[in-house]
């Protein structure tokens, strides 16, 4: 007998409150490692009505400006005065401490870093997973909730529904048969829109016209690439609370780094707690997060899984990880001890190695100035729209070689 | 419309309700909707003010209510509220009510004037557009309109001030016990007291009069005159005879004397700061159409009153004058916020009625007392009343505004002058100093700080030979071996040419001949520049004549001039950064024009923050060669692209000298300033390091355009936690001066502009800057500060903390005295002694003993650690319950010991004269030696008592006095008293002096209570 679970992850769009935290978190990172990407930086945000808070801690040859980064990113997302978030007028509240550093001059006036240049910066437990639902490697769920939300936000940017506001979530719940994906249970898109929509009260023109539109402009071409289809027992959920005219900060506010799930894996894998924007990339939070991705991914793009979790415990000022581990939830080819071995043999997992394999702090300036604003929404996992190093499946080689499998 | 409860008919709650309306010819409504809302407040005041039998009009937005004064038998009661009702109700007026002669010109309705095209403007005004309003229809118009002049605050009468003075409880009690004297016990008591009474009016009354005096000089009386076309030909006029339907012709540099509408415009910029808040200048656009509602510095089309221009030129028709221009309406609102009463006036206020209904009660209490144990009624009142004269502390007054006034004197000399005496104790207690950036903080004048040419940067010099780099400048990371060679110097030349042909700035000559440029700050700071960096900007001028300039523009922040040389053009451009650098192919780099690559771009982009960083405005300069024969009209767009990138340019405000050290002071005196400013964020963080505004360097700012909008429970929450508000409008100064003192802050705010005056009528200090202010901002501050400098400010704070420790010494002597005085008596009389003290004694205690010393206390000097300590809290208590115990204590013993000595007095010599003088010289030694020990709480009597001249002077001249009392036979005779011997004086001695010493023996052994660092050195 084949066993039935369901399993649902949401995302939200680039307007969703703490979605918009994260991307202007990540803006002033960018902005700060666009001109010195040797810059440390901390950039918490919090918006509220009318208001966006910033923390900011920096280390770097000079500082950025703060608040029109804030106000560009609002602007971008598509937040107007009409539709709650007026980027212009809004106010802005900075609590900045900033440590100029003269080139050369760095680690002597870093408060609070370790000596070792390799060292962790801080402590941290963080976990990767990859594994066979998509060739993205990424778990179903999470990446379908994805392509929603980005189809929400393109088919309003791009005028397609143009009574559509910033503000979203989306929700898909995927029916596994003994953990391979079968069927879309239930698919629920709640979007802000404008008073153009009409009402969206019973049988209403405008909820008639949200329902359809949704179903065809986002849906359909979402599925059109899905690996499930939709059926006739796929419940489909747009707006079921009614209108959602008053949405983004106005409505609920938001904290850079409350979408933990949204940016990793859907809570299909564990987590470590640390979230990812906002940090520079030799944060061990960050680095961390991405490099335990890209050991799960080589791992099952080696094939010694078809679902891997990695979990890399790093202690502060020390190199290499306190531990590795490994559960491939009973589809490993060989042990999960041996992939463990494997990955210690065939991958360099020292913070400062990591930094220098993946580019991390450079990444903004090879984007030209805009990069990991870009990672802050849709997921950090998975996208094919970026060429992000820790997606990269450039160690199966080494790892088979390392568990005796490459002859194979 | 039925009685006095309008209604609108709908059964809608009413429009206006009345509040108070019980004294005929006075009403107070409550309009809907006027709370919170200012511009319904001046349509009401507007509308109203002009109609027949309406005397005053004052809308209210923050009560929600309007108080009108009126001719009630010309207009009832009910007509007026009909009346308000309809202009709430946005009812036209009828139009029999234009034809009163209600004084008012010929556009009563004051329309929206930004909403009308030219054309209606000029025919509503019945202006002629092309040769102006003639003479006689001018002068016709201003009989009928009035000066455009705004109505100045009534000064205070000499009346009011005497008033005040004698108009306190305590004097008024000493004027009641002068009438009982007089008609009960005899004339020379009642003359002694009001000798009381007169000398403490007579001293605060010169004292404010002199301030009065002081200030009245300040204000210039220069009259502004205006440029106008009138029959045909342009005029100079005095400002205040502009009417409406003046053509009035604006040029750079001048205030605008009148609200206007455009007719046309070359280039046209204002600067609306005083208005709207904003600190950059507004273009101007005469042919745009603006929605009614358009808030004012959005209305491109007009001009307004007490604006600057700052660019270009233009001629305006005036749409209003006087209080009716948008000046008017501020100074209107500005009217109606109160300013709280000062923590010492409410607390010697509280303290004084408190003292003298107790003193009262005791001495009714012992009247009774004595007449119950049979004494005579008369001699029993006699004492009794000047018992209570002795004891009501009517000196305090004195001793307050004395020391008041000496510390304005002192304050003067730190060029700061006090309106409101009371302001200096509330400048001891503050706890947050609100100031403005700029003027303030810094000159606020534009000088060129760097260039960064070649990747290095240049230091503006004498002559450009020299030429200093930073090594921080050098973009490490774009060349190998780390160090930048420096730009040759024709590079950097090249970039103070462009400075100096893409600018529209010229040079004048001032007073003493040397150069002075006019124009835009910056464009005249980078003439200066590169005037002072040897270039002769005239003949560059005259070499490469303009041939076409292109101002910024929305969306162009860049301005583009062309210069024709030979067959040949140049093409200039200054702008931001980023955007001139976007439209650069190549840059400049050692006198060769290289690719300008990814890398270069980014090191010029880091230079430009690092400059930002340092507060500076950061220009970018770029230029290119064009052989084309360029066909240069206005509609074409220059062809600026492709350039050549040749440097940066950062201009600063330098920040005042002393700034930085009277932050530090205020940060060790317990005081957060918080800084205000129209600037951006960025540049507020990079000048709040540079003055060490936080301790931390954790900079905490709200940039916030739209302060108004934020909910209050929300402002009162940040507001606490903001170093700087950033790109805040003065008019927005108000909220947060309110948000502060919800929170339980005493706010000092400063303020040069017409929009500053509510805030600086609101805040518990308001200081006004003198040098550069508005009359207005002046005319409603409590501190003017003449130089302009944010360290009188902290130098007023120490004095005003000084005078309040003073007064607090002062207080405490007088205190201590008095209650030493009634335990004395009352002690003798409750174990049933004669009296010790005649009344002639008490009057002199009170009038000599007492006062004198208490003044010399009120002038100490400033004790050393007075700004290493903590602001007092104002809602403590003046004297603490601690201080208050060591007061009765201290009482105590003096009343006790002078007790003593006259109980052995009286065992040596029985009841008489000897014995009372015994008391009464005992007494007032005791009372002289504790004034030494009122001279600090914490420390000896003794302790650096040669800087307390004055005291010592008083003290001297009392004892001096006291001695009289029983060596000169005249005064012995008017208080009898007898000569003493030497065993007598011993006597005193003991019983003055045990108690003193054992007053210092207690002080001494108390614990200081946290505050600490206080007998470290000497300030």
């Amino acid at each position: 007998m084949a066993r039935h679970t369901v399993f649902s992850s949401e995302s939200v769009t680039r307007g969703h409150p703490d979605k918009i935290c994260d991307q202007i978190s990540d803006a002033l990172v960018d902005a700060f490692l666009y001109l010195d990407p040797d810059a440390k930086v901390s950039a918490e945000c919090a918006v509220a009505t009318g208001l966006v808070f910033l923390a900011v801690n920096s280390v770097a040859a000079m500082t950025v400006d703060l608040v029109e980064v804030a106000r560009e990113v609002i602007a971008d997302i598509g937040y107007t005065e009409a539709n709650g978030f007026d980027p212009d007028t809004c106010s802005v509240f900075t609590n900045v401490s900033h440590h100029p550093v003269i080139d050369g001059d760095r680690r002597r006036r870093t408060p609070a870093r370790p000596s070792t240049p390799s060292g962790a910066s801080h402590q941290a437990s963080v976990f990767g997973y990859a594994n066979t639902d998509t060739p993205e490697r990424m778990p179903l769920p999470i990446l379908l909730g994805h392509r929603l939300a980005r189809r929400l936000d393109e088919v309003r940017q791009d005028k397609v529904l143009p009574y559509l506001a910033p503000d979203g979530k989306t929700l898909v719940a995927v029916e596994f048969e003994d953990g391979r994906p079968r069927r879309v249970h239930t698919v629920i898109v709640n979007v802000q829109h404008t008073e153009a929509l009409g009402s969206l009260d019973g049988s209403a023109a405008g909820r008639r016209r949200l329902d359809g539109d949704i179903r065809e402009a986002v849906l359909a071409p979402v599925f059109a690439t899905a690996p499930v289809q939709l059926d006739t027992a796929t419940r489909i959920l747009v707006n079921p609370t009614g209108e959602f005219l008053v949405g983004g900060p106005r409505r609920d506010a938001g904290l850079t780094g409350r979408k933990n799930m949204v940016d990793t894996y859907g809570g299909y894998a564990r987590h470590g707690g640390g979230a990812l924007s906002g940090k520079d990339p030799a944060h061990i939070d960050r680095l961390g997060a991405y490099v335990a991705r890209y050991v799960a991914r080589n791992v099952v793009a080696a094939e010694l899984a078809r679902s891997c979790e990695v979990h890399l415990s790093y202690a502060i000022g020390e190199a290499h990880p306190l531990a590795v581990s490994v559960d491939t939830f009973a589809t490993g080819a060989v042990p999960d001890e041996v992939i463990e071995r494997a990955i210690l043999d065939s991958i360099d997992l020292r913070p400062a190695r990591i930094v220098e394999r993946f580019r991390l702090c450079d990444l903004p300036v090879l984007n030209g100035g805009k990069f990991y604003r870009i990672l802050a929404a849709y997921g950090h996992f998975g996208r094919t729209d970026l060429d992000l190093p820790w997606e990269r499946e450039d160690r199966t080689a080494a790892l088979m070689d390392a568990v005796g499998r490459g002859s194979r | 419309m039925p009685g006095t409860a309008p209604v609108n008919g709908s059964g809608r709650p009413p429009l206006v309700v009345p509040v108070f309306v019980a004294v005929p010819g006075r009403a107070r409504l409550r309009v809907a909707g006027l709370r919170g809302r200012p511009g319904l407040a001046y349509h009401l005041q507007d509308q109203l003010s002009g109609r027949d039998a309406i005397l005053r009009v004052s809308a209210n937005p923050r009560t929600g209510t309007i108080l009108v004064l009126f001719d009630a038998r010309r207009l009832p009661l009910r007509n007026l509220v009909s009346a308000v009702v309809q202009i709430r109700a946005g009812a036209p007026r009828k139009p029999a009510a234009a034809g009163r002669p209600s004084g008012r010109p010929p556009s009563a309705e004051r329309p929206a004037w930004h909403h009308l095209p030219r054309e209606g403007v000029v025919g509503k005004l019945g202006a002629a557009p092309e040769a102006g309003l003639s003479t006689g229809e001018a002068i016709e118009r201003l009989a009928l309109i009035g000066p455009n002049r705004l109505p100045s605050p009534p000064s205070k009468s000499s009346m009011t001030i005497v008033l005040e003075q004698v108009g306190s409880l305590p004097m008024l009690l000493l004027g009641a016990a002068a009438l009982v004297s007089a008609v009960s016990v005899g004339l020379l008591d009642a003359g002694v007291i009001l000798a009381v009474i007169g000398i403490n009016a007579a001293i605060g009354y010169v004292t404010e009069s002199r301030v009065a005096r002081i200030l009245a000089s300040l204000d210039s009386l220069a009259e502004p005159m205006a440029f106008v076309r009138r029959d045909g030909r342009e005029a100079v006029i005095p400002a205040a005879h502009l009417v409406p339907g003046d053509l009035m012709l604006l040029k750079p540099g001048h205030e605008v004397p009148a609200d206007g509408r455009l007719l046309g415009a070359g280039g046209l910029a204002a600067n609306e700061g005083f208005l709207t808040g904003e600190s950059a200048p507004v273009s101007k656009d005469p042919a745009a159409l603006h929605r009614p509602d358009t808030p004012i510095g959005d209305r491109t089309n007009m001009v307004y009153s007490g604006t600057v221009v700052t660019e270009g030129v233009g001629v305006a028709v005036v749409t209003e004058t006087g209080s009716r221009t948008e000046l008017g309406h501020v100074r209107a609102l500005a009217g109606e916020a109160v300013a709280p009463p000062t923590p010492l006036e409410r607390q010697l206020e509280e303290t004084g009625r408190k003292l003298a209904m107790i003193s009262i009660g005791v001495c009714g209490g012992m009247f009774v007392l004595g007449v119950l144990r049979g004494l005579p009624a008369l001699a029993m009142f006699r004492t009794a009343a000047a018992l209570a004269v002795a004891a009501v502390p009517e000196g305090l007054p004195t001793v307050a505004t004395t020391t008041l006034a000496l510390g304005v004197r002192r304050m003067l000399q730190h060029r700061a002058l006090v309106r409101r005496l009371a302001a200096v104790e509330s400048l001891g207690a503050t706890t947050v100093i609100c100031v403005d950036k700029t003027g303030t903080i810094t000159e606020n004048r534009m000088k060129v700080g760097v260039w960064h040419v070649g990747g290095a940067d240049v230091l503006p010099g004498a002559r450009l030979s020299v030429v200093g780099a930073d090594p921080s400048a050098s973009n490490g990371r774009q060349d190998d071996t780390g160090v930048t060679p420096l730009p040759p110097p024709a590079d950097v030349e090249r970039a103070l040419t462009i400075a100096v042909l893409c600018n529209e700035a010229d040079f004048t000559r001032d007073g003493q001949g040397r150069p002075r440029a006019e124009g835009s700050e910056t464009e005249a700071a980078l003439l200066l520049a590169a005037h002072e960096g040897g270039i002769d900007t005239a003949e560059l001028r005259r070499r490469y004549p303009v041939a076409a300039v292109h101002p910024r523009a929305d969306g162009r922040n860049w301005m583009t001039t062309v210069h024709a040389t030979g067959d040949r053009h140049l093409i200039m451009v200054k702008g931001a950064p980023e955007e001139v650098l976007d439209r650069s192919s190549r840059w400049l780099d050692q006198g060769e024009e290289r690719p300008l690559g990814a890398e270069t771009r980014r090191a010029i982009l880091r230079a430009n923050a690092r400059m930002a960083d340092q507060a500076m405005r950061v220009l970018g300069l770029a230029m290119r060669e064009s052989s084309e024969g360029l066909e240069m009209s206005a509609g074409t767009e220059p062809p600026d692209d492709d350039l050549v990138w040749v440097g940066l340019v950062g201009l600063i405000d330098p920040v005042r000298d002393g700034v930085r050290e009277a932050i530090a002071v205020c940060h060790g005196a317990g005081i957060r300033t918080v800084v205000i400013t129209g600037d951006q964020s960025r540049t507020a963080v990079a000048v709040s390091r540079g003055i060490g505004l936080v301790p931390d360097d954790r900079v905490r700012v709200l940039e916030t355009s739209r302060l108004a909008q934020m909910s209050e429970e929300v402002l009162r929450g940040v507001v606490r936690e903001v170093d700087v508000f950033a790109r805040v409008a003065p008019a927005h100064k108000y909220e947060i001066v309110r948000a502060l003192q919800a929170t339980g802050e005493v706010v000092a705010m400063t303020g040069d502009g017409i929009n500053d005056a509510p805030a600086l009528k609101a805040a518990d200090v308001g200081v006004a800057m003198g040098g550069r202010g508005a009359a207005m901002a002046r005319d409603l501050a409590d501190v003017v500060l003449m130089d302009d400098d944010f360290a009188s400010i902290a130098a007023a704070v120490e004095q005003g903390r000084t005078i309040q420790a003073n007064i607090r010494k002062a207080l405490r002597f007088l205190l201590a005295t008095n209650l030493s005085e009634i335990i004395l008596t009352v002690g003798a009389l409750l174990l049933g002694m004669a009296q010790p003290l005649s009344a002639f004694h008490l009057l002199w205690i009170n009038l000599i003993t007492d006062v004198l010393p208490a003044l010399g206390l009120a002038v100490e000097p400033a004790e050393a650690g007075v700004m290493r300590e903590p602001p007092a809290d104002p809602r403590e208590p003046i004297l603490s319950r601690d201080a208050l115990g060591s007061i009765v204590r201290d009482a105590a013993l003096m009343g006790l010991g002078s007790l003593g000595a006259y109980a052995m007095a009286l065992g040596r010599y029985g009841p008489g004269p000897r014995a009372s003088t015994v008391a009464f010289s005992t007494i007032t030694m005791a009372q002289l030696a504790y004034a030494l020990g009122c001279r600090s709480e914490e420390r000896s009597a003794l302790e650096g008592l040669g800087r307390s001249k004055t005291l010592l002077g008083t003290i001297g001249g009392t004892a001096g006095l006291q001695a009289g009392t029983v060596i000169v036979p005249a005064l012995r005779a008017l208080l009898g008293t007898t000569p003493l011997a030497f065993s007598d004086l011993a006597l005193v001695a003991a019983g003055a002096g045990v108690p003193v010493a054992a007053c210092e023996v207690l002080k001494a052994r108390r614990p200081a209570p946290g505050r600490g660092g206080g007998h470290e050195g000497h300030g």
